[in-house]
């Protein structure tokens, strides 16, 4: 009896361990792909131009009004910010540990600022390129006490590489919504204070060419390192 | 022949004195109209104080400019007057004037006002710890009976058994995140300081 049972159970094993070896390789190998999308119940409608005068927005279980967004209105830095002196690549540097963010052009420092990164889901980690630029769009998601909703989410940059697709929708914006810069507070992008944000949104490529969205062309993109861990 | 030199040196000398004594009046009036009126060193009016220093800072949407002036006084003490001046329509509004020794001079933090502008904080150094006072910055009063609330002092009296270590600004409209350890000097949570009802919300997530 014990004899049949051990040969009945070697298979079972033998199938449970090659199951296991391919759930582990699935997991390896298409991981990157699974990572949730920044904006979980906008993941789509996050990824263009959308501007939604009058809405509420919902952030900590607080009603919030938002602000207006007025596209014919170009600010001064879209001019000033395109006929800047300083030569050679244009680099944003974000560290996760001290919450900054610092924003070269060659050797020379354009902007250094404080930055929120994600609380509730990490900011990805590594080097990314600016592949579309928004002056807003609604970002929502989270549930329960966590959830979110957030019409004219300002001077919107969004990045990617190829571990984190472009329609993952990590991005760099301007936040309305809390004035806690230099601590994570976001769902994975990373916030700036408005006036940062609209720095860096002008100053960054692609060029919006005072347009309200542009989608850049391959390799045009400002390029971005974000690089330490959120405390 | 000998009367006519004695009339002329009469003359003579008659004319040189009233020559002289025309000069020395002339010289007097002349040094009395220079001479300054003497400082009163008691005047009732004191002398006008020097503007050391004006700071200018950004609200984060860029709708308002907090300008602080820093004044010295004739005690060596510093007048820190706070204003807030509308980007729109250029009005500006007095919402805060504190006297301090040059040591307990408040500043501006970085996340100092709340996302609607219409409160702000303000921190100063007072026995090796920061005091963070909140203020409207329409300059009205924040309570019936207070201009600003001092967290920490509301704090303390609230819960005796932490001690706050860091403000770090809004996480909300009207919600101050600060930070706390334990008396006995354990990691505390972080909480907020609701401004409009003053009340203080232990939070379940650490806001480092």
């Amino acid at each position: 009896m014990v004899t049949i049972k051990t040969k009945s159970f070697l298979p079972v094993l033998f199938a449970a361990i090659l199951s296991l070896t391919f759930f582990v390789f699935l997991q390896q190998r298409f991981f990157k792909g699974a990572l949730p999308c920044a904006n979980s119940l906008s993941c789509k409608e996050s990824l263009q131009l959308s501007v939604r005068n009058g809405e509420k927005a919902i952030f900590g279980n607080q009603e919030i009004v938002p602000p207006e967004i007025d596209l014919a209105q170009i600010p001064q830095e879209a001019n000033v910010l395109g006929a800047e002196t300083a030569t050679g690549e244009k680099h944003i540097y974000i560290d996760l540990t001290k919450q900054t963010l610092k924003a070269y052009q060659g050797d020379s420092l354009f902007m250094e600022t404080k930055i929120s990164s994600g609380k509730w889901f990490a900011s990805p980690t590594g080097d990314f390129t600016i592949w579309a630029k928004f002056r807003a769009t609604l970002m929502s998601g989270g549930v329960g006490a966590d959830y979110y909703y957030l019409p004219n989410v300002p001077y919107v940059m969004y990045f990617y590489n190829s571990d984190v697709p472009q329609g993952k929708g990590f991005a760099l914006h301007g936040a309305y919504w809390h004035n806690n810069f230099g601590h994570a507070m976001s769902h994975g992008c990373i916030n700036m204070r408005t006036i940062d944000a609209q720095k860096i949104f002008y100053w960054s490529d692609p060029s919006t060419d005072q347009k309200s969205s542009i989608i850049a062309k391959k390799g045009e993109g400002t390029k971005i390192t974000i690089y330490g861990e959120a405390p | 022949m000998e009367k006519h030199p004695s009339k002329i040196f009469i003359f003579t000398t008659l004319l040189s004195s009233l020559t002289i004594t025309g000069f020395v009046f002339v010289a007097t009036n002349k040094i009395k109209n220079h001479t300054p009126e003497p400082t009163s060193y008691a005047s009732e009016n004191p002398p006008e104080e020097k503007i050391n220093t004006k700071e200018e800072i950004l609200a984060p949407d860029g709708k308002y400019t907090l300008v602080k002036e820093n004044k010295t006084k004739t005690n060596g003490n510093i007048q820190q007057t706070f204003s807030i001046k509308s980007q729109e329509d250029k009005t500006s509004v007095e919402i805060f004037t504190k006297e301090s020794a040059k040591d307990n001079l408040l500043t501006v933090p970085f996340n100092s006002f709340a996302p609607t502008n219409k409160y702000l904080f303000l921190e100063y150094p007072a026995h090796g710890k920061l005091v963070h006072l909140v203020l409207r910055t329409d300059g009205k009063d924040l309570t019936k009976d207070n201009q600003f609330a001092e967290i920490e002092s509301a704090f303390a009296e609230k819960y005796a058994d932490y001690e706050i270590t860091e403000v770090t600004g809004w996480g909300g409209y009207n919600l101050v995140v600060f930070n706390t350890n334990s008396i006995d000097g354990k990691i505390g949570p972080s909480w907020w300081f609701d401004v409009t009802s003053l009340s203080f919300i232990r939070l379940s997530t650490k806001f480092n």
